[in-house]
């Protein structure tokens, strides 16, 4: 247990709560709980995007994707950045100036449609639902790392999910979209922080990103398997060779004497091997730091990015954001604030893991410093350890305390940020558009509050189960993958009916809600198939090739949800919703913000 | 007539000072608006500047895997300290093209509305 990284986080919590406590007051409306009144400025709402953003996955997982897979992983952080373009070009500036307050509003008025709300509100939540299992699964994973104990009966890993369900429901019901917004943007600043400080330390110390980077690059890319001895001696047909012999070729004579020779006459023992990687573009050499190949294949690296960079504009909770700027214009600045904040964030995350493939064996070998983490002949075992282990090794406790407090931070942000986009769903969405639309502001506030808790049990039950199901035994860097399933999810059954009701006439309903079942419906399907295919569940006689060669399925969805909205809009054009015109005023025209900001000036130039 | 505020310090002097000689009293009576024509026409313009942004993103997004797969000058030849040409455009190049291309799009999609849109009636 480390105590200075404990008492960091324990200030960051305590801090989260007095915010939120502070920001209570403006929570008196619905505009206020839920959209911080609409008044929240470019560099404010910057940084409480890219907090919101920025889960566990991109904290702890980018720099990990890196130090495991070399450029592969690089393109997760730089495809997380870029999937602020589309969101720049095509959706910020639109649905701020529509207004209201979530995206099932927009598809409700947009297409004049009950049907077309609730649609929305079942597809927000199912990518809420996708987005907030990964998260509980890092707070478990995070309090394990840091405190390794549990309290009240509980496992580490489920006290580390209640507690942080706990705080986390607490600030973002106390303190409202405004609290949430502070707490999100100091948030931000404190993970940035960490990752700057790691960094400059590492070239204090005189490492190079270059010498390192041709360093690491020499030799073949390796990574830690579990294979049994029985396996590992037999022959394998492809290569005709064994693995031992690939295995023994890559490690140190030091470690293979000291931990694997005196088990290989034993031949159902499990042992931990580094394995060259093959390269998964050009099966015929083997996978190298410096080059793409180490992970994916060639589907796989084009629909991991397209995921990525199509799947933000979907995401809920960061689209929600948008509708707490004052306008459209500002909406797009906050967005380029947002691309180079988050650019800058993962160069520097990268930077880490190319770092930590250099250095982790030097920390390893000079010993004392470093964090208790498990490692096999030099390369750590749970590559998200990597940040954490280079801030103790580099900075000591109190720099460890602020990675730490940075990888909590980063879970708190997002999960207020799914919390308060879920409770505007159901509280606004719902309970006030059909169950009592009556209802007096304080009921209406009370029932977001109450969402949030409702929401909180889900994600509570969601962190609890995902580890009985196997899913972290099953995928190695699961935290990162799920995350990329909720971008899938978003990318086929949200961004392309957003995009085509912003940017085309023609859309009717049927249209749109053929996209969304299509788009969002075939996203969930893959998924699960692949999860069962992965977990060896799949039934029998289902035998799909294409679930080995792509992991996300936006490659396909998107543009069946496209083609799907085309055709069906096409086959329906006599039933075009008949207030287009007044959308397009709205979303395309700027006569409503041009009159607040002059009326903002009046009011400035002018006293009460 | 309500009291004029003052200023704190000289940076907000000034700008309010702008903004006063900017603002007249006729501006609690000037309404903005739009005409149908003229947001159809700003959407128009609005549609081809992100589109034309859009498929140069696209395009760049969609060319870094294929050239990953298929080229082998692009994954193979160090340019110097390990840096290959596929590093060197996930690591810093498609960031930086990325952050320019937003500000780009941003500067001009706010001068194509305000050109375009502004009547006061």
């Amino acid at each position: 247990m480390m105590l200075q990284a404990v008492l960091v986080t324990a200030a960051l919590m305590v801090a989260s709560l007095a915010i939120s406590w502070y920001a209570r007051r403006h929570t008196s409306t619905t505009a206020e709980f839920y959209l911080a009144g609409r008044a929240v400025g470019i560099f404010a709402n910057a940084s409480a995007i890219s907090g919101d953003y920025f889960s566990a996955a991109s904290f702890l997982g980018v720099a990990g994707a890196v130090y495991a897979a070399g450029v592969d992983g690089l393109w997760i952080g730089t495809g997380f950045a870029a999937g602020f373009v589309p969101v720049l070009l095509f959706f910020a500036s639109p649905l701020r100036r529509f207004g209201e307050y979530t995206l099932p509003d927009f598809l409700a008025s947009r297409f004049q449609s009950r049907t077309a709300r609730l649609a929305g509100v079942v597809m927000v939540q199912v990518v809420v639902l996708f987005y907030m299992a990964p998260q509980m699964i890092g707070a478990g994973t995070i309090w394990e790392l840091l405190v390794g104990r549990g309290f009240l009966g509980l496992s580490p890993y489920a006290t580390g999910v209640a507690l942080t369900t706990l705080m986390v429901a607490t600030f973002t019901a106390m303190g409202g979209m405004r609290g949430t917004t502070w707490n999100q943007a100091v948030q931000f600043w404190i993970l940035l922080t960490a990752v700057v400080l790691v960094v400059a330390l590492a070239l204090a110390a005189g490492f190079s990103y270059g010498g390192v980077l041709g360093d690491v690059s020499r030799g073949p890319l390796v990574s830690p398997e579990r294979w049994r001895v029985a396996d590992l001696l037999q022959a394998d047909p492809e290569l005709g060779r064994r693995p031992v012999e690939m295995a023994r070729a890559v490690m140190s004579p030091a470690y293979w004497e000291a931990h694997i020779a005196p088990v290989l006459n034993e031949p159902q023992t499990e042992v931990v091997v580094l394995m060259p990687q093959p390269d998964r573009l050009r099966p015929e050499l083997t996978a190298q730091f410096n080059r793409p190949g180490g992970q994916y294949g060639p589907l796989d690296q084009i629909s991991l990015l397209l995921t990525l960079v199509l799947g933000t504009a979907g995401l809920p909770h960061v689209m929600i954001r948008y509708y707490t700027n004052p306008s459209g214009l500002v909406a797009r600045w906050t967005t380029v604030w947002v691309l180079v904040f988050t650019s800058g964030f993962y160069v520097l995350a990268a930077m880490v893991g190319v770092l930590g493939r250099a250095l982790v064996p030097q920390l390893l070998y000079q010993g004392g410093r470093g964090l208790l983490v498990p490692t096999v002949d030099g390369v750590l075992l749970r590559p998200d350890t990597v940040l954490p282990l280079l801030a103790q090794s580099l900075g000591g406790p109190l720099v460890f305390g602020d990675v730490a407090a940075g990888a909590v931070a980063a879970m708190f942000s997002t999960i207020g940020g799914l919390l308060m986009a879920a409770a505007a769903s159901w509280g606004h969405d719902l309970f006030e558009r059909y169950l009592d639309p009556g209802v007096p502001e304080r009921t209406r506030v009370l029932v977001g509050k109450l969402a949030i808790g409702l929401m909180a049990l889900m994600a509570l039950a969601l962190g609890l189960l995902v580890p009985r199901l196997g899913l972290d035994q099953a995928y190695p860097a699961v935290i990162a993958r799920m995350v990329t399933w909720a971008f899938s999810v978003a990318a086929g059954g949200l961004v392309p009916v957003l995009f085509v009701s912003i940017w085309w006439r023609g859309v009717t309903l049927r249209g749109a809600l053929a996209g969304m079942v299509l788009g969002g419906g075939g996203a969930v399907v893959y998924i699960v198939l692949h999860m069962l295919y992965v977990l060896g569940r799949l039934p029998d006689g289902l035998s799909l090739e294409l679930l080995d060669h792509m992991a996300y399925p936006t490659l396909f969805t998107v543009p069946l949800a496209l083609g799907a909205i085309y055709l069906v809009s096409w086959l329906d054009r006599r039933n075009l919703p008949g207030n287009v015109d007044e959308v397009w005023m709205r979303i395309h025209g700027t006569a409503a913000e041009r009159h607040a900001r002059r009326v903002a000036r009046v009011g400035r130039v002018s006293g009460p | 007539m309500a009291d004029w505020k003052t200023p704190q310090n000289g940076g907000a002097e000034e700008a309010l000072g702008q903004e006063l000689a900017d603002w007249a009293p006729t501006d609690w009576v000037i309404e903005e608006y739009d005409t149908p024509e003229e947001v159809e026409a700003v959407f128009r313009a609005q549609r081809r500047l992100s589109f034309r942004y859009g498929g140069l993103f696209l395009a760049a997004t969609i060319t870094l895997p294929v050239l990953n797969s298929t080229w082998g000058y692009w994954v193979h030849e160090p340019l110097g300290k390990g840096f290959t040409l596929a590093y060197l455009a996930a690591a810093f190049l498609y960031p930086i093209f990325c952050v320019l291309l937003g500000l780009a799009y941003t500067l001009q999609a706010n001068r194509l509305e305000e050109d375009l849109l502004g009547r006061r009636r």
